[in-house]
């Protein structure tokens, strides 16, 4: 049983005013559409909310990026974010890069995405909600869903405080997740929540099942980088522009190591460096930065795989960062950007959690 | 008693206890004249190869205890000394000594050993227990303290070779022995044991070349012994193929007066057999035995280990005798469990010898007017194990009675308890802080690297190849001088190292040799002695990590220390300096647990000079003492409980919190803060050191239909109901059934009060009911000590013992009224049916079930079986490694009233030596947050076992982690942790690290 209202798509405008103007949030993040492209805006003004897209199919960046640091405490910004949005913001929150009292975390139901250039080249034949039908429609002109997207097991947006929901049902149904997300809704003019049974289990072991299915595809990609010297092969394109640290959600470092004297060797350091091995890459620590940064991701990557998106080299990042990150969470059986109250692995001790090796 | 007492105190043996004794009064501000009548310090423990139940290597252990003593300010060194007088009273006695020349001017000797290996005369070496040759002029071992040669003068033949070849001048044949008076407070007795000569025994053989004593055998385990570690067969210097242990060999043996056990032979023939099939993989391994005694901490789970996985076997028989056929060979005879005569061939016998006092042991009695009892052991009482009878001279270790080493340190701390309590008001009188000289600056100079190469006797120098080693640092950038030593850790070393760093103006240092954890303390010191900040030195692990490991592969072994050192000199290269703070301290002590292990702690620290607040959580002080009503010795333990009880309660310097229970612990060593609560009131106290003295529990048995009928009682039970005069037993029948729910699976452990117990209360019985029939049903008598006396006495009061097989126990049934006890004994294979009407049930001794709790709070580990567990098993019984807290009690093991009042003494000498100190000292080896790149992401609150990190606004509004200086452990966990680097591990820093990832790739 869940508190929810079917809204339909049109009434969700009026919704998201709703939340600005009767003071539930100060401030809106919410994907709208920009000719043929869909872009995100940071909303106060009600009468800016425009033409909400959060169903598009699009993805640029995972917008938690820009939540880092969102420590202000008298202030509530609404997100409306896909789930693997809503994933990273949840995995900042228990990393304290953002104050939990200071959102209203709104998830939507995603079915999958295109890369926003891909989306904007086709918007028309696209759309607003991704169908099976339109992807393989695609697939013959040859754009695909991103191949993150191909492993996303969390596709509901059952995150969070409110969730809006469109897959297998007849109409767009807002649905209080908590009660925080009940006391926002109810201070809408126009919502009033009722009880109602809504079983999407099914739905969700078939989303499973293909995820499983993308996830092994994706295993066997990584099999041929399986070898640090096929690695280095893969990575000797990388022109250690550090793009893929900036647009990941959960990379929050203040400041990385890699900018760090120790970490981005300069001048004189570098010939030290050179001095002991006989040679060094230029620029240098591309291998480092990658291993280290697959270390300090692995087990926090919600797997939106941004990082590939902003890759300029064309290198398959996905299966470096979200395929190998998943591995690894399910060596500790942990799901990232879930549950708040689970403890992130790296601040956990036990004895067997490696058993058996 | 003497109004001005004397800071300073005479510790009589330098083994083990008299080490730990000397150390704890030095560290608390007490001036100690070490003596021994041997050249060395050291005792027996210098000659074991391995230590029991963990078999850590005895030398690496006491190693740094030995440097430890020699390097002390405040201790000095008496050895090849004898006591010849005490006069005086406590507090202010005088003690005439004799200082035996060595022939050798100890100033002057460098222990170089050149004199030894020109020296043409052979004598036989006895810290090798005659088993090789040494020279007439001699060092005993090579970590001797102090490092000096000695000369024999009776089998000196004169022809001064010696005297040529010695450098320093430091042999005059024309020495004589001299005679000090030095005045002292109180005096410490630890002058240890004897092992019992066997050609006493004619039946055991021991002028056969394959018959061993133990002590022996070790020597042959150890890689320092005459065959450098080789298990052979004497006779034939072959791998022997079988050897056998016969236990109790000059112990439990009335007609040599040497009614008593031993106490550590069962474990130490189980470990000498582990060892020795290491050595020998396909060697047998047999021990005889009467009684398995393994009664210590850990020692049973050892004792199953051996006979399951080491594949030990272990014959139960009457002690057997030797015999040798005609051709040589060895058998023995004896009398298997079915009471048939056996004969099994061996190529080796060990003697599991036993222990008897010291010689000379009534000469220092005389000397001191103390009484020995009839073993000529040191007569002490039962509560108060520690006590000679004379104020002002106490006792510890295997002269008060036989007893392994952790007995053995606890009873050295407790007396150094006992004996500065006399004399505290007079603490830091006599003392002189130790000095370093003031330390160089170094800041702006290149680095200059010292590296010296450690052979640790054959340890490294047989599989890795030292000199090459020495030649190839020698190539290493930043390296300006490099060495091979003998032992890098000597004492004679240390000055040498320090003449080199001053010589080459050393700024950075490197000793490759064993592990930083037993010596990295040792040649931090030897630096500061130079006048370089400590954290200028850098270990690399050559032994340990390298030659033990790689053993089989010598010439992979030397290209590995290459690497090893190559990788330490790149991080010498980029060491810093770093400082420590001196940070306030609180003096008080909070102790935790009201039973007699934490009210003899609360009662010694108050006789320390230092505040107490006593908490237990019941209404009632006294724990588990309160059941005990009887004892041994016929000491009354309840008029110890109202003693103990009434000193507590009426003592101003105590505060006693009875119904209180500890909310929240926090701080560190010096600063604690502690939340109680008392019915609901809220109360918070600050302490610089803690106590864990939380007692144990009587186990509600599950088994033996106990709680079902009011005739079935444990021993605590029936020592009420005895004592208030509840029973009749006047020809009454009375069983008791031992190791209820102990030595069981689920339960592991031995509990060790329990033999005595039920043999206590067996003689109770007796004494009162000589018409009751008594039954022990036991599966070994682990009468330990002289306790065997009382086992003896038992018996000869009638009372019936029967042993039961773990796989056939005791049967208990009702039928009717009638209460049945079914066991069949193991000597006649016959079941008897026993019909009591008492049942008395030796039931285990298990943790309290507020164990988890208080580990929780104090972060303490518990043993798996939920005891606390101790900073080390052999050498810091009663430390924590939380620094600061303290372990006594049964909180730490099972144990008897008087090894309780050892331990809690034993707890406030190490806590004296925390509170003697002015103030703490963080250390250098610290994380430190830098603010500007720190996330406050809080991976490094998470994860840092301690607790240390906290999350704080900072004053720019950022929220940051904070790492406070004095609790940090500098273990690295928050560093490996944050993802910015924006911790620094000082002398672990990103940096240093990275250097040595580098030189470990380069080429």
């Amino acid at each position: 049983m869940v508190k929810c209202i079917e809204t339909g798509d049109e009434a969700l405008k009026d919704l998201f005013k709703g939340l600005l103007s009767s003071g539930a949030v100060d401030g809106l993040i919410l994907p709208q559409r920009a000719g043929k492209s869909v872009i995100y805006t940071l909303v106060t003004d009600p009468g800016k909310v425009k033409d909400p897209a959060i169903f598009a199919p699009s993805f640029g960046f995972n917008a938690a990026n820009i939540l880092r640091k969102w420590l202000i405490e008298d202030k509530v910004l609404g997100l409306v974010f896909k789930p693997c949005e809503a994933r990273a913001t949840i995995e900042l929150i228990k990393l304290e890069q953002i104050n939990p009292d200071a959102i209203l975390l709104i998830s939507v139901d995603c079915p999958g995405t295109f890369k926003n250039e891909d989306y904007t080249a086709n918007t028309d034949e696209i759309g607003d909600k991704l169908t099976d039908e339109i992807k393989s429609k695609l697939s013959e002109k040859g754009v695909e869903v991103r191949a993150a997207c191909t492993m996303c097991e969390t596709k509901l947006g059952e995150i969070g405080d409110i969730g809006i929901w469109h897959m297998g049902l007849g109409s767009t149904t807002v649905v209080a997740l908590s009660e925080k997300g009940e006391a926002a809704l109810s201070k809408v003019e126009g919502i009033t929540l009722g009880d109602k049974d809504i079983d999407r289990s099914s739905l969700q072991s078939e989303i499973k099942s293909a995820a499983e299915s993308g996830r092994e595809a994706l295993k066997k990609e990584l099999e041929s980088l399986n070898d640090p010297l096929k690695l280095l092969d893969v990575l000797n394109d990388c022109i250690v522009c550090k793009n893929c640290r900036d647009i990941c959600p959960v990379c929050y470092c203040k400041e990385c190591f890699f900018e760090q004297s120790l970490g981005n060797p300069r001048g004189g350091d570098l010939l030290n460096i050179a001095n002991t091995r006989g040679d060094v890459r230029i620029p240098p620590y591309g291998l480092f930065y990658h291993l280290t940064r697959a270390y300090h991701v692995c087990v926090t990557c919600i797997g939106c795989g941004a990082c590939e998106d902003a890759c300029p080299k064309g290198i398959p990042l996905t299966l470096i960062y979200p395929v190998v990150a998943r591995n690894v969470q399910d060596l500790f059986e942990y799901v990232p950007g879930m549950d708040l109250e689970e403890p992130i692995p790296l601040t956990t001790y036990q004895e067997d959690e490696l058993e058996p090796r | 008693m003497s109004e001005d007492k004397i800071g300073a105190v005479l510790v009589v043996g330098a083994g083990i206890a008299g080490m730990q004794s000397a150390l704890d009064l030095a560290d608390s501000g007490f001036k100690v004249y070490l003596l021994t009548e041997y050249p060395s310090i050291g005792g027996y423990m210098a000659k074991l190869d391995k230590t029991f139940p963990t078999n850590d290597c005895a030398m690496c252990i006491i190693s740094p205890k030995l440097v430890d003593v020699a390097g002390h300010p405040n201790i000095e060194l008496l050895t090849n000394c004898d006591l010849l007088e005490l006069s005086g009273e406590p507090g202010s006695f005088k003690a005439r000594i004799r200082k035996r020349t060595r022939y050798v001017d100890e100033e002057k000797c460098t222990g170089c050993g050149s004199c030894i290996s020109v020296c043409p005369v052979e004598i036989l070496d006895g810290f090798n227990e005659n088993l090789r040759g040494t020279k007439n002029i001699f060092i005993p071992f090579p970590q001797a303290v102090p490092l000096k040669a000695t000369r024999r003068k009776e089998t000196c033949m004169g022809c001064g070779l010696c005297k040529v070849v010695c450098e320093s001048g430091a042999i005059d044949f024309n020495l004589t022995d001299s005679e000090i008076t030095i005045d002292i407070g109180s005096v410490v007795l630890a002058p240890g044991y004897k092992t019992f000569d066997p050609e006493l025994m004619k039946e055991y053989r021991y002028d056969h070349p394959d018959v061993l004593r133990s002590i022996e055998f070790e020597r042959f385990l150890a890689p320092t012994g005459p065959t450098g570690g080789h298990v052979i067969k004497p006779s034939t210097g072959e791998e022997p193929k079988s050897i056998a242990w016969i236990q109790c060999v000059g112990s439990r043996n009335e007609r040599l007066d040497r009614g008593y056990c031993s106490s550590v032979c069962c474990t130490y023939a189980i470990k000498e057999a582990v060892i020795a099939k290491e050595h020998v993989p396909d060697l047998s391994c047999t021990i005889f035995y009467m009684d398995m005694r393994t009664f210590g901490k850990g020692f049973e789970e050892y004792y199953n280990r051996a006979k399951d996985e080491y594949g030990i076997e272990f014959i139960r028989c009457r002690v057997p005798s030797v015999k040798v056929r005609t051709d040589g060979g060895l058998f023995i005879r004896y009398e298997n469990e079915e009471g048939e005569i056996e004969e099994r061939e061996f190529d080796v016998v060990v003697l599991s010898v036993g222990f008897q006092p010291p010689d000379g042991n009534r000469e220092l009695a005389r000397i001191l007017g103390i009484d020995l009892n009839k073993f000529g052991f040191c007569e002490t009482g039962e509560f108060t194990p520690l006590e000679t009878g004379r104020e002002g001279i106490y006792v510890c270790g295997a002269f008060v009675e036989p007893k392994d080493i952790p007995e053995t340190v606890a009873q050295g701390s407790g007396a150094s308890a006992k004996a500065s309590a006399l004399i505290s008001t007079s603490r830091h009188t006599q003392v002189t802080e130790r000095e370093f000289p003031p330390e160089r600056d170094v800041s702006g100079e290149l680095p200059r690297i010292g590296v010296f190469v450690c052979h640790c006797g054959i340890n490294i120098a047989s599989v890795v190849d030292v000199l090459a080693v020495v030649e190839y640092a020698k190539t290493l950038p930043g390296v300006v001088y490099a060495e091979n030593d003998l032992y890098a850790c000597s004492q004679d070393n240390q000055k040498h190292i320090q003449e080199v760093i001053k010589e080459y103006n050393l700024n950075r240092v490197i000793v490759a040799s064993c592990s930083p954890r037993t010596h990295e303390p040792l040649f931090r010191n030897t630096c500061r002695e130079a006048g370089l900040n400590p954290y200028l030195f850098e270990m690399a692990n050559i032994r340990d990590q390298c030659s033990w490991v790689h053993m089989h592969e010598p010439e992979k072994a030397t290209e590995k220390a290459k690497d090893l050192v190559r990788m330490a000199v790149a991080k010498a290269n980029m060491l810093q300096p770093l400082k420590t703070i001196p940070i306030e301290m609180n003096h008080e002590c909070m102790v935790i647990g009201g039973g007699i292990a934490g009210m003899t702690a609360a009662s010694e620290m108050t006789r320390q000079g230092y505040r107490v607040y006593l908490i237990e959580k019941e209404a009632e002080l006294g724990g588990n003492l309160r059941s005990i009503r009887y004892s041994l010795s016929g000491e009354d333990p309840q008029e110890l409980l109202r003693r103990m009880i009434e000193e507590v309660e009426t003592n101003p310097m105590i505060e006693v919190m009875k119904s209180t229970t500890i909310d929240s612990i926090e701080g560190y060593i010096g600063n604690f803060k502690v939340n109680l609560s008392r019915n609901g009131e809220k109360r918070e106290i600050g302490c610089g050191v803690i106590i864990v003295a939380t007692g144990a529990e009587e186990y509600k048995p599950k088994e033996y239909l106990y709680g079902e009928d009011e005739r079935i009682v444990t021993q605590h039970e029936f020592e009420e109901l005895m004592d208030e005069g509840k029973l009749d037993l006047s020809g009454k029948t009375v069983v008791m059934i031992q190791c209820v729910g102990s030595r069981e699976e689920e339960r592991t452990y031995c509990s060790r009060v329990c033999c005595a117990t039920a043999i206590k209360n067996s003689i109770v019985i007796k004494e009162n009911y000589p018409d009751a029939d008594v039954y022990i049903l036991y599966r070994d008598i682990r009468a330990y000590g002289f306790k065997e006396e009382y086992y003896r006495r038992a018996r000869d009061l009638g009372v019936i013992f029967i042993r039961y097989e773990k796989d056939e126990k005791p049967e208990v049934t009702k039928d009717g009224d009638l209460l049945k006890v079914g066991v069949v004994d193991q000597l006649l294979k016959e079941k008897f049916i026993i019909e009591p009407d008492l049942l008395v049930l030796s039931a285990a001794t298990i943790p309290a079930a507020d164990n988890p709790r208080i580990s929780e709070l104090l972060k303490l580990p518990l043993t798996e079986h939920g005891f606390f567990l101790e900073a080390h098993a052999k050498l810091r019984p009663v430390d924590f490694a939380t620094d600061g807290v303290f372990l006594c009690g049964l909180a730490h093991s099972p144990k008897l009233i008087g090894e309780t009042v050892s331990q809690a003494c034993a707890a406030v000498s190490r806590a004296c030596t925390v509170l003697s100190r002015p103030f703490i000292e963080s250390e250098g080896t610290i994380a430190k947050v830098n603010e500007l790149i720190c996330s406050g992401c809080g991976v490094c609150v998470a994860a840092c076992p301690y607790e240390v990190p906290e999350l704080v606004v900072n004053e720019r509004g950022a929220l940051v982690a904070r790492i406070n200086e004095a609790k940090c452990k500098g273990c690295g966990v928050c560093g490996c942790g944050c993802p910015s680097s924006a911790i620094t591990m000082n002398h672990f820093m990103d940096m240093q690290i990275m250097a040595q990832i580098d030189a470990f790739g380069a080429t």
